[in-house]
């Protein structure tokens, strides 16, 4: 089973936040943080970061999300777009053992302004 | 068994189906000694219905109403008709798709005995991937279990399902259900993609072809009953609509003894209007 979600959410007009992570094809609404389904691993194939500055943190929990380490760091400098892509090499960045694995980004701006959307492109997968 | 199958994973006309029965069952041979053994439901495509079309892509069938239980505690409620709400799997009934104006319209595979002559064949893909599925054969009826029946598995623990879809062949007479589930902790909205046959049939009347069939000299298909334990309900159905509830499979070194149950079988009990 291989499935790609294309998880999206903009920011709000705060400072820091936590993304509310939705994939308008298959989610009935969006999460703060996403569980992994038991015995799934989540690789990133790309992601990006649009519109004015911000910087966003990936952050992946072992413990159903009562504690949170910081996996990835990715900063908007300017207003604009900010596209990376992992084609044939997506990383994987959290596996699910337990099916208590979960991952959340969070966002950090200089103003109170809901102007920026970030867009991760994640395959959740039972293979390898 | 050779490939009689299309790109869409169904049979083609004049292709043989068969349908085991992986519950094991005993009897005595002439000398007195336990034999085990297992039936098989050996069916000859004869041709199959709407061939252009064969898909159907719609909702999960669930409402607000329908029960769920949960992978944790409470009880989840779906928030709108066909989604699945998180840490939740579907109640012990199951659910099924519905569909006006069919035999049945809570459930568009169920037909009775009189439609001995047509079997479905039902692939089912859900979108996301990560979503659990089962089938309850009959429906209610939990199958999924570990070291003979001695622990109860499926789509409400750690295995016993399968991620992303499934396949069977639903019976005139028995009653089937899906189970989904879902662990994520995101509300999810599925699509299904049904891939069907809706195929017409007979049961093979060749006792030399059934042989081949169930030893792999003649090309099948061959899909396994989602059972563990030989419900009545499955075994009375059977009977209600063909009169037999399988072949029995021997080792192909027994030929002689197979054909002459074959033939026993297909003389005294198939329904004459079942075979071809």
């Amino acid at each position: 089973m291989k499935q790609i979600l294309r998880l999206t959410a903009p920011t709000t007009a705060a400072t820091t936040g936590t993304f509310t992570l939705t994939d308008p094809n298959y989610f009935h609404a969006g999460v703060a943080g996403f569980r992994l389904p038991l015995g799934c691993k989540a690789k990133l194939w790309g992601y990006t970061l649009s519109g004015t500055a911000f910087t966003a943190k990936m952050s992946v929990s072992h413990d159903a999300g009562d504690t949170y380490v910081e996996a990835a760091r990715w900063d908007l400098a300017a207003a604009g777009n900010l596209v990376e892509t992992y084609d044939g090499r997506p990383e994987v960045f959290l596996e699910s053992r337990a099916g208590t694995e979960m991952f959340k980004v969070e966002w950090a701006q200089s103003a109170e302004v809901a102007t920026s959307r970030i867009t991760l492109l994640i395959e959740i997968s039972d293979e390898d | 068994m050779g490939n009689v199958i299309d790109k869409n994973g169904l049979v083609t006309a004049g292709g043989h189906l068969v349908v085991f029965n992986p519950v094991t069952q005993t009897t005595r041979n002439p000398a007195g000694q336990i034999v085990r053994y297992n039936k098989a439901m050996v069916f000859k495509v004869l041709a199959r219905q709407n061939v252009q079309g064969e898909k159907y892509t719609r909702r999960l069938p669930t409402t607000e109403s329908t029960p769920f239980r949960s992978y944790d505690s409470g009880i989840p409620v779906a928030s709108a008709a066909g989604s699945l709400p998180a840490r939740a799997y579907t109640g012990s009934a199951g659910v099924q798709f519905d569909l006006p104006g069919t035999e049945d319209v809570h459930d568009m595979w169920k037909v009775d005995h009189t439609y001995y002559d047509r079997l479905f064949h039902v692939i089912t893909k859900v979108s996301p991937g990560f979503v659990r599925v089962g089938v309850d054969m009959p429906s209610s009826t939990n199958q999924a279990k570990f070291q003979r029946t001695k622990k109860m598995i499926g789509i409400g623990h750690d295995f016993g399902w399968r991620y992303g879809g499934t396949e069977f062949v639903p019976f005139p007479e028995i009653d089937v259900s899906y189970q989904f589930g879902n662990t994520t902790n995101a509300e999810l909205y599925p699509m299904c993609e049904l891939t069907y046959g809706e195929y017409v049939v007979g049961i093979q009347s060749d006792p030399e072809i059934v042989f081949k069939v169930l030893t792999g000299r003649e090309p099948a298909h061959v899909i396994t009953m989602p059972i563990t334990t030989y419900d009545a309900a499955i075994s009375q159905g059977l009977l209600r609509a063909y009169g037999t509830d399988g072949f029995r499979v021997y080792p192909a070194n027994q030929a002689g003894a197979a054909m002459d149950d074959y033939q026993r079988e297909i003389s005294e009990n198939c329904f004459p209007k079942v075979l071809v």
